[in-house]
């Protein structure tokens, strides 16, 4: 029963991989179905990993992994979404100016506040809000979206409030 | 009777011959008055002269927060001429106590506002800027420093000069130079005959012009609005026509002109003109924040600036300089202790090597261009323009070292000195889309050919990622999991001959998941994939990433057959970087007129190319190359924390290698090669890449944003099946799929860490 638990498995594991790769197993592309195919080229070429006529120069540090097939593709650790740090004083204090800007009816210097807190702060939805706004107050409806959507992107899941205010933006900004 | 002589009537004096002639004379004498003050008026009234535009770097914004090292703080600060003293005084100082500093940061007129200049207070630790406050104390949120002016676009008769208004300039300054050049200034009416019968005797007995007895008002004239004749009409000229200068204008004017006007020397081609400008170019200062000693100089100058220039001949001008000290002591102008000190100290000219000379061609070209577009030349050159630029000097600085170092390093090793590499690197902000650095070659203080923006050379696997995104934009069809086949493929093209890219170790390595196609770089894989799709949809996506040039339609593209310059494949990778979000590199923020008044900014301008999506699958799969692909040899350099992805790039014969890869903050395109097209013994991982990797291991960088977007969720996959499976499970990886496309098929989970079991199930099994 044992054996049978563990073995199947691979079994099973060994008749897919069989299966899938008489799936995949594509033909050639013969080059005749698209219009593309057009004059034999010099076509660049890629190396897999390795340097290649010599042995990789010797510098101080040494390569520390060597990459196995099964290695995962990307720690694991770091990928995990990390909740949002509030906005560093600095791009507050940029929001602040752009939002009283915006308030004034003085929308270039809301954007121009708003892109100057971007550089610190290149993901805060509340710069992105604001400048999203301003292209709409100036008529600029694709750029409004698109910093609405980038805003929406980088919004944190728990933030209800903007999220809904985003929303409402792209849904009045809809073509 | 002699008749008496007839008395011929008197003729009237208005028709005397001679008093026709001297009225004539008169009204020519009018007429030339007329004229000359007419001269004077138009030249003088308006705009005096044709200014430069002056090219400035991004200025330093600190932040408590920031991360910044102090040493990049340190290097920005002495770029800009800020002293490094024990004692704080006047704006420009430092005072550095270890982690803490304290700056007097000169104040600047900046597009949307003026900064003032004020003591601040920093303290860092190895990697940030911890806190940031006002000398008592008081937390500052942001403070802006004067940005570093990188280039001036000269006039074509090559004066360059710094204007300055009369109450900027140090009144010690204006003393001096009244003392030394014209003692009389304020008294006489622009000519001094005291002044001239004392040259004339001086010169008589000298037997040789030995002294000149023009006022300031005279040199004035002479150099703003003459010749350097010495004839005797130019010389009456000139004393008429200062009469009329100082009947028109006032003293203050008139010295203000001559302070911006006078030649200062040379530096190359450009000639420094005025004080403000010759303070930058010998001493690296602002004219109000000279020193005793420098002011003297600089008034001793005046009298032959080649003559005395103290960088070809120090003893010269350091005599000359003592002999105006001494004149000061004489006039009551400094005491005994003053001229004591000034007088024995060191000349404190910058050293030749520092001078303020086109230090940044190859950006500079760029901006050039890029203001093309707006600005006629004839206005560049003249209208004292301001153009505020992206360029960071930070890192301008680090990718010109690292380049240069890296080249020298890979001749070395690979005993290349006959074959020497050229290199070129263009470094954009993520997001801004802003061109932080441009390195056009290995010297990049050459302002010859541009590499990283005129250098078109084929690219290699840099497209590759445009065949995936198109592959990931179909999730129906493709995940980061599928499998497809690497195996050799052949295309068929219309000349009959048969297309068939080869893996760069020659060996097929059969069914790969996409990812890892993606990170080995595996030809025949990409080049299935691509034909799969069709070549239509892949070229439409090189268009969306940004590739405006048009590409032959040929398979050969899909594995970079295409000439592109570093700075439009940077422009492409951008989009990439950005979240499939378009915007157009730029290198103008803003520019404004010579007065500060804003003309016209450059705004962020976006395009939505891509969805969010497959634009991040595809940048984990550009991670992967990082971590396990052909990029990894840059976790050498890197820390294991910092995510950055990116993708190698070699050509046929490794003619050409590649490399492009981006972190949250900061993307970065390095070409390695030879001019003559040269084969060389690297690859995309073997030279470009390190040039990369030791860059962005010196810059102040944040990893890519690891927060997916809304419709993208990872699930635990089989390494070898493709099919779901559980953190834990031998070879099970974890993966991003577009949420509803994720696998439907379950594979039995073997855990590799066996659990721990209980005696009856040790016992019994189960």
């Amino acid at each position: 029963m044992v054996l049978l638990k563990v073995m199947l498995p691979r079994v099973l594991s060994l008749a897919c991989l069989a299966l899938v790769g008489c799936a995949n197993q594509a033909p050639a592309p013969q080059g005749d179905g698209s219009g593309y195919q057009g004059r034999a080229t010099p076509v660049a070429v890629e190396e897999s990993d390795a340097p290649s006529q010599r042995t990789r120069p010797q510098e101080p540090s040494v390569i520390k992994k060597p990459g196995a097939s099964t290695a995962q593709p990307v720690p694991i650790q770091h990928r995990e979404a990390t909740p949002k740090a509030a906005l560093p004083p600095a791009a507050q204090s940029l929001h602040r100016s752009a939002v009283n800007s915006f308030k004034r009816g003085d929308f270039s210097a809301a954007i121009a506040s708003a892109e100057r807190g971007l550089r610190i702060s290149r993901t805060s939805p509340e710069l992105l809000l604001v400048l999203a706004r301003s292209y709409v107050q100036k008529g600029n409806v694709s750029q409004a979206r698109v910093f609405a959507q980038q805003g929406l992107r980088y919004l944190s899941n728990t933030n209800r409030s903007e999220k809904k205010a985003f929303e409402s933006l792209l849904d009045n900004l809809a073509p | 009777m002699a008749p008496k002589a007839k008395v011929k009537p008197r003729k009237p004096i208005r028709k005397r011959w001679w008093f026709r002639i001297f009225l004539l004379l008169c009204l020519a004498a009018a007429a030339v008055l007329i004229y000359l003050d007419y001269t004077i008026r138009i030249k003088f009234d308006g705009k005096k002269w044709a200014l430069p535009a002056k090219v400035y770097a991004r200025p330093l914004e600190l932040y408590a927060g920031q991360q910044l090292k102090a040493d990049d703080l340190e290097f920005e600060l002495k770029q800009l001429g800020y002293r490094f003293v024990r004692r704080i005084g006047q704006a420009g100082d430092v005072v550095k106590l270890d982690q803490h500093w304290r700056i007097y940061n000169r104040g600047f007129q900046f597009w949307d506002g003026d900064e003032p200049a004020r003591q601040i207070r920093l303290e860092f630790d190895s990697k940030s800027l911890l806190s940031l406050t006002d000398r008592k104390g008081k937390a500052l949120d942001l403070v802006r420093i004067e940005p570093l002016e990188i280039a001036g676009i000269y006039p074509r008769h090559l004066e360059d000069r710094e204007l300055v208004r009369l109450i900027d300039v140090p009144a010690l300054l204006g003393e001096t130079l009244i003392a030394v050049e014209d003692k009389k200034f304020a008294h006489h009416w622009g000519v001094s005959l005291r002044g001239i019968a004392r040259a004339a005797v001086a010169n008589y007995k000298a037997g040789a012009r030995v002294q000149g007895g023009s006022t300031l008002t005279q040199q004035l004239i002479k150099n703003f609005y003459l010749n350097q004749d010495r004839s005797l009409k130019r010389k009456a000229q000139e004393a008429v026509m200062a009469l009329l200068l100082e009947l028109r204008y006032s003293k203050a004017e008139i010295l203000e002109a001559y302070i911006n006007e006078v030649y200062l020397g040379q530096d190359g081609r450009r000639g420094v003109h005025g004080f403000a400008l010759a303070a930058r170019h010998y001493f690296d200062q602002p004219l109000k924040e000279l020193k005793l000693p420098q002011v003297a100089l600089l008034v001793g100058m005046v009298k032959g600036a080649s003559y005395y220039n103290p960088w070809r001949n120090p003893a010269r001008a350091k005599t000359r300089r003592n002999v105006v000290l001494k004149l000061m002591l004489n006039q009551g102008l400094i005491d005994q202790p003053a001229y004591k000190a000034a007088s024995t100290s060191g000349l404190g000219v910058v050293k030749p090597s520092k001078r303020k000379t086109q230090k940044y061609p190859a950006y500079l070209e760029l901006v050039k261009r890029q203001l093309k577009e707006d600005y006629k030349e004839e206005d560049l050159r003249s209208e004292g323009l301001r153009i505020f630029t992206s360029m960071s000097p930070t890192v301008q600085r680090k990718a010109e070292e690292t380049l240069s170092r890296k080249l020298a390093y890979l001749e070395r090793y690979y005993g290349l000195k006959k074959q020497p590499l050229q290199g070129a690197m263009v470094v954009t902000s993520v997001g801004s889309a802003e061109v932080m650095a441009v390195v056009g070659g290995r010297d990049a203080k050459y302002s010859g050919f541009n590499r990283a923006i005129d250098a078109r050379r084929p690219v290699g696997s840099l497209l590759k990622p445009a065949i995936y995104l198109t592959a990931l934009s179909e999730p129906e069809k493709y995940s980061l999991a599928t499998k497809i086949s690497d195996s050799v493929v052949k295309v068929k093209t219309p000349e009959k001959t048969i297309w068939q890219p080869r893996n760069f170790d020659r060996k097929s390595h059969g069914e790969v998941m996409l990812y890892k196609a993606l990170a080995s770089s595996y030809n025949q894989a990409a080049a299935r994939l691509g034909m799969e799709l069709g070549l239509a949809k892949v070229f439409d996506n090189l268009a969306a990433l940004g590739i405006d040039q048009e590409l032959p339609p040929v398979p050969s593209v899909l594995l970079g057959a295409v000439d592109m310059s570093p700075l439009a494949v940077a422009g492409a990778y951008h989009t990439l970087a950005n979240g499939g979000v378009y915007a157009s590199l730029r290198s103008i923020r803003e520019v404004s007129s010579a007065t500060g008044q804003p003309l016209k900014r450059y705004p962020l301008t976006v395009q939505k190319r891509f969805a969010s999506g497959p634009v991040f699958l595809t940048q984990f799969a550009m991670q992967a190359t990082m971590r396990v692909g052909s990029g990894r040899f840059a976790y050498t350099v890197l820390p294991e924390s910092l995510e950055v992805a990116g993708k190698t790039g070699t050509t046929n014969n490794q003619r050409d290698s590649w490399f492009a890869g981006f972190s949250g903050d900061h993307l970065g395109v390095v070409w390695l090669g030879r001019d003559d097209n040269g084969k060389t013994p690297l690859t995309g991982s073997s030279g470009a890449l390190k040039v990369w990797a030791e860059l962005f291991s010196k810059l102040s960088t944040g990893s890519l944003i690891t927060q997916p977007p809304a419709d993208v969720e990872y699930y635990w996959v089989d390494v070898n099946s493709g099919k779901l499976s559980q953190q834990g499970c031998d070879g099970a990886i974890e993966l991003p799929f577009i949420k509803g496309f994720e696998p439907r098929e379950q594979i039995y989970c073997q855990q590799s860490q066996p659990k721990k079991r209980s005696w009856w199930q040790r016992l019994f099994g189960g």
